[in-house]
């Protein structure tokens, strides 16, 4: 076959799988925008890809799937029970159409009405999708844009806080160009600690946002010091003032809708005073003169009293803030006397004004016309100190801090120290004062003041780092608007001018640690180590190859031992043994790890059975709920594979025959809806997998009288048996109970065809019922089965094999113990009855079972089945690993052999079967 | 020198199918399974010549590749295909938004394919 369309099938198939399985989490309730997104791109991918061949039924089919799953992912139409039936039987469909192009190569023509009829059935849901029973709405999924427009236009509640972070210049140029029609918007934007790994560039994001008039990165939480800095996290936070129109900012955070938020600004909420309150307020003449220019309808007075006022107050003042405000409101809202008011009033407090509950506008004042007129004279005259410092200032400055730095950092004798830090203090405060942060003066203070009564200027340096950092972010934050290059050449700049900033490696430049990244591990192992798929035929030849190894280094000892005996070399003998034990201890190894590659986790074969159970319990009217567990215990691949169809058969019997309908089950007293467990243990080298249902169980009496009447077993047979032994019946070949065949399970093959499946890997099954109360199936298999590892047991001066799962125990039984119960021989051991058979009369070998010089009997303590039986053979050997081949040609009718195993001296042993000869 | 393209697709088919038809016409290729990959890829000094990305895949779709790429200074002016089954008008604007450069529709033709490659890389 071509391998395109060898891939492509195979991708199919796997495909198929995940969408089944992610339906039956759907129907569990996981409802989940992300699981209908899934299967909506699986299906949507395998439409795609059927396009490449010409296979029109499965494209039809399949495009029917992604138009419903389209529809569903945009909660155009719920996802329902109904639509899942659909879909699924679209999937089964598709898993039909592509075993036949594996086996014929093409699709029949046949089968393009079942594509009609499911696309149509798919198609019918996405009109008439109101009857539904509805299992869950995709309603959490909503497309980006919506979400971000909708919060955008909501109408404007509180000003957010944070706005009082965009320096006076800024809100008064966004509150004139509001004035002037535009409309502000606040964005907040949070992105995710780990958006660095998912390819984001926040800092990209937000420079390349529309219009934006101001911008400023902070920190959520603290930075840490810089050794446990994690530069991979993002924790910045953003916040953005732009003139941009609120669709235009839908449209650019559409990526990141959950991340951000964008509030419509009230151009109100810009006029916020701020500044050093100067010891409180204690304007109270101030304000009485001006609400009684204000309230006598005199602009020009209270402009002229506020412009005095101004130029007499130092500049860093609230006042002096909120007396420029009320020039700026007096230019563009002379009417809104309201307005004016309550900034007025707000001096007597020196708090923000209060803008929540304004009332309308009032009448214009009378001198309307010539206020506005000579307001808008020069409002560059204002005195502020919030203008943007020139980039040599910003340079003194910085030079200036770092002076204090050093100083703070000098050994100084404790006399000088208080004054010392005193002047640092000083200096640090007006340098604060020229920068426009007045609030520092306080924290200064306080480290100033922690400083000198612990005598060491530690408060003060600290301070003085976290504003070194505080003034990095700032520095970047300044120049988003501006171009990208110019960016980087400042934040290098800043870089050298401040060496010691905490922050600077987590700072998302765009141009420089985002990219970087790439030169770190965490990228490299995404392309590098992941599984790597490799033909099974490659792993069984590996397999077969360390097989022959563990074969072949089992010479060595013989070697040894020839050497010694033969050619009396004891010095080489010891030799080859110690490099033999070299060579065991590698091989081991070797084959553990091949073994591990073969490993498969059983989950493998239990994925299909939640759809399994819900198809046939809906079919079969009954309620049942299905428990997985140990789902990632592991075994040999071969031996997983084997397990899939006995396991698939025990399941459907357990719900055709042993769960009642609801009905039954409460007229019994049990809960409507029936468990079934499957459950995957590993015990020593074997996986037990138990299948535990709480049905009606197996009714003994039935079994047997069901078994005579089809002839399995005897009169005789029928009086002697036990319960036990009847329930385990169901394993004899050409043994069904069902009254009538269903559709489901007796399709011909019945308990006995599981048996024979679980015991050609080696594996053993046990079935335990109780009426009434269900029914416990166990299989236990061997972890692998390529090497087996068998015990070697002589008899008649011939050795034999017998597999080590068999064996129980080896113990010497003196003759005299061993009792005669009618024709058969016993022995007690531990209080148990072993019943004992001679290996030699199973084998129909002449020779008596020989004693050893205390005349005891070597006895193989073996469990076959349930059942406990001694063995009485010549001697025992050690046990050794084989790959054991089945008996080929003439011999495969020996049915007493399970199999023959080439030893390390070339000689045959051959392996009994016990289950046969017993 | 054989020019490098790189195709970026969740699914191994198409991955396959389009680098078959795309080696025989002797390009070099190279291939990637999502957008988170095909980002590590190239940001671990990958530079082809040409980069052809499916729309709906998982981690990273190729909307959000196309976005990221055209973010970085090495691949602003890389030539980028999206190869898709969407045929929707909105969607394709949105990635000429984003700068792609071209839209093609699967299922497409080896022909067809290697036809408008040579085309944005003359002398291919």
């Amino acid at each position: 076959m071509n391998p395109l369309l060898e891939q492509f099938l195979s991708e199919s198939r796997e495909s198929l799988q995940s969408i089944g399985e992610k339906l039956m989490q759907l129907e569990q309730g996981a409802c989940d925008s992300g699981l209908i997104n899934e299967v909506f791109r699986l299906v949507h991918t395998l439409k795609g890809n059927s396009g490449l061949f010409e296979f029109p039924e499965m494209t039809r089919a399949l495009h029917a799937g992604e138009d419903v799953m389209d529809a569903v992912r945009n909660g155009t139409i719920p996802y329902s029970r109904a639509l899942a039936d659909n879909l699924l039987e679209v999937a089964d469909f598709v898993g039909f159409l592509c075993d036949e192009i594996e086996s014929k190569g093409s699709i029949a023509a046949s089968h393009s009405a079942d594509s009609a009829r499911l696309a149509a059935a798919l198609r019918g849901l996405l009109q008439s999708h109101a009857d539904a029973e509805v299992v869950c709405t995709a309603m959490d999924h909503r497309p980006a844009d919506n979400a971000a427009s909708s919060e955008s236009a909501a109408t404007p509640g509180d000003a957010p806080a944070t706005l009082g972070n965009v320096p006076e210049v800024i809100r008064m140029d966004a509150y004139r160009r509001a004035k002037g029609g535009e409309s502000l918007a606040w964005i907040t934007f949070s992105p995710q600690e780990e958006c660095f790994f998912q390819g984001d560039d926040p800092f990209f994001t937000v420079r390349q946002s529309p219009e934006p008039l101001w911008g400023r990165i902070g920190h959520r939480e603290p930075w840490p010091p810089l050794a446990e800095l994690n530069a991979y996290r993002c924790i910045l936070d953003f916040e953005l003032l732009t003139v941009a129109q609120p669709e235009e900012l839908a449209e650019h955070f559409r990526y990141v809708p959950d991340q951000v938020t964008i509030v419509a600004v009230d151009p109100l909420w810009l006029v916020l005073p701020q500044g050093d309150p100067n010891g409180g307020p204690v304007y109270e003449d101030f304000v009485a003169d001006a609400l009684g220019f204000l309230e006598a309808g005199d602009p020009t007075a209270l402009r002229q009293a506020a412009q005095t006022m101004l130029e007499l107050s130092n500049p860093v003042l609230w006042l002096s803030s909120a007396l420029r405000w009320l020039l700026l409101l007096m230019e563009s809202e002379p009417g809104n006397r309201a307005v004016l008011r309550r900034l007025i009033e707000s001096l007597r407090q020196l708090t923000p004004p209060d803008w929540t509950s304004l009332e309308a506008p009032e009448e214009t004042l009378s001198a309307a016309g010539e206020l506005s007129e000579k307001g808008l004279q020069q409002p560059g005259d204002t005195p502020t100190r919030h203008r943007e410092l020139s980039q040599q200032e910003a340079a003194t400055l910085a030079a200036l801090f770092e002076a204090q730095w050093e100083i703070l950092s000098l050994d100084d004798e404790p006399s000088w120290q208080a004054g010392r830090l005193k002047a640092v203090a000083g200096v640090l405060v007006q340098c604060c004062n020229i920068d426009g942060d007045w609030p520092a003066r306080g924290a200064i203070e306080t480290a100033l003041a922690q400083a000198l009564s612990a005598g060491e200027a530690l408060p003060l340096l600290s301070w003085l780092e976290a504003r070194q950092s505080r003034q990095l972010i700032n520095t970047i934050a300044r120049q988003i608007p501006a171009q990208a290059n110019a960016t980087a050449a400042v934040l290098s700049e800043s870089k050298s001018a401040q060496p010691e900033q905490p922050g600077v490696s987590a700072s998302p430049n765009g141009s420089g640690p985002i990219n970087g990244l790439s030169g770190f591990g965490r990228r490299a192992e995404d392309s590098s180590t992941g599984p790597i798929k490799v033909d099974q035929v490659k792993i069984d030849r590996l397999m077969n190859l360390i097989g022959e190894m563990v074969v072949s280094k089992n010479a060595l000892p013989y070697l040894a031992q020839r050497a010694e005996n033969q050619f009396g070399v004891r010095e080489l003998a010891r030799e080859i043994k110690a490099q033999y034990t070299v060579i065991n201890r590698i091989v081991e190894e070797m084959q553990d790890a091949i073994m591990q590659v073969r490993m498969r986790p059983v989950s493998f074969v239990f994925q299909r059975f939640p759809r399994l159970v819900r198809d046939i319990s809906h079919k079969l009217g009954k309620d049942v709920q299905l428990a997985l567990e140990g789902e990632d215990t592991e075994a040999d691949k071969n031996i997983i594979e084997c397990l899939a169809d006995p396991l698939i058969h025990i399941v459907r019997n357990s719900l055709d025959h042993g769960l009642e309908t609801p009905d039954e089950r409460r007229a019994c007293g049990k809960a409507a809806t029936g468990t079934l467990t499957i459950r995957a243990t590993q015990e020593a080298d074997q996986v037990l997998i138990d299948i535990i249902d709480d049905g009606k169980g197996i009714d003994p009496a039935i079994i047997k009288r069901k078994a005579y009447e089809k002839g399995v077993i005897d009169e005789t047979t029928l009086e002697r048996i036990t319960d036990r032994e009847a329930i385990n019946l169901v394993f004899a070949a050409g043994f069904s109970t069902a009254e009538a065949v269903s559709d489901l399970s007796g399709r011909g093959v019945g308990m006995d065809v599981v048996r024979a499946a679980v015991e050609k890997v080696n594996g053993t099954i046990l079935l335990e019922s109780q009426v009434g109360k269900g029914t416990h199936i166990r299989i236990a298999l061997p972890l692998s089965m390529a090497v087996a590892k068998v015990m070697i047991v002589e008899s008649d001066r011939q050795v034999f094999g017998v597999p080590m799962e068999y064996v129980v125990e080896t113990v010497r039984v003196p003759r005299d113990a061993i009792r005669a119960i009618k024709q058969n021989q016993a022995v007690v051991l531990r209080g148990q009855i072993v019943p004992l058979k001679a290996l030699n009369t199973l084998l129909e070998l002449p020779a008596e079972p020989q004693a050893n010089a205390d005349d005891e009997l070597a006895v193989l303590v073996a469990r076959v089945g349930s059942e406990v039986v001694g063995l009485v053979v010549d001697n025992f050997h050690e046990t050794v690993d084989v790959i054991q081949k089945p008996l080929g040609g003439v011999l495969s009718g020996l049915n007493a052999y399970s199999g023959s195993a080439l030893m390390g001296d070339g000689s045959v042993l051959m392996v009994l079967n016990l289950k046969e000869i017993l | 020198m054989s020019k490098t393209i790189f195709i970026v697709d969740d699914s191994a088919t198409m991955l396959m199918s389009v680098k078959l038809s795309l080696v025989s016409a002797n390009f070099t290729v190279e291939t990637a399974s999502d957008g988170v990959q095909a980002l590590s890829r190239l940001k671990s000094g990958l530079k082809p010549d040409l980069i052809i990305t499916d729309i709906n895949m998982p981690h990273m779709g190729g909307m959000e590749l196309i976005k990221n790429l055209r973010a970085m200074p090495s691949f602003r002016f890389t030539p980028i295909l999206t190869l898709t089954t969407e045929s929707l008008p909105e969607k394709r604007n949105e990635a000429k938004k984003l700068g792609a450069t071209g839209w093609i529709v699967k299922p497409v033709t080896g022909a067809d394919l290697v036809k408008v490659i040579k085309q944005l890389l003359p002398g291919a």
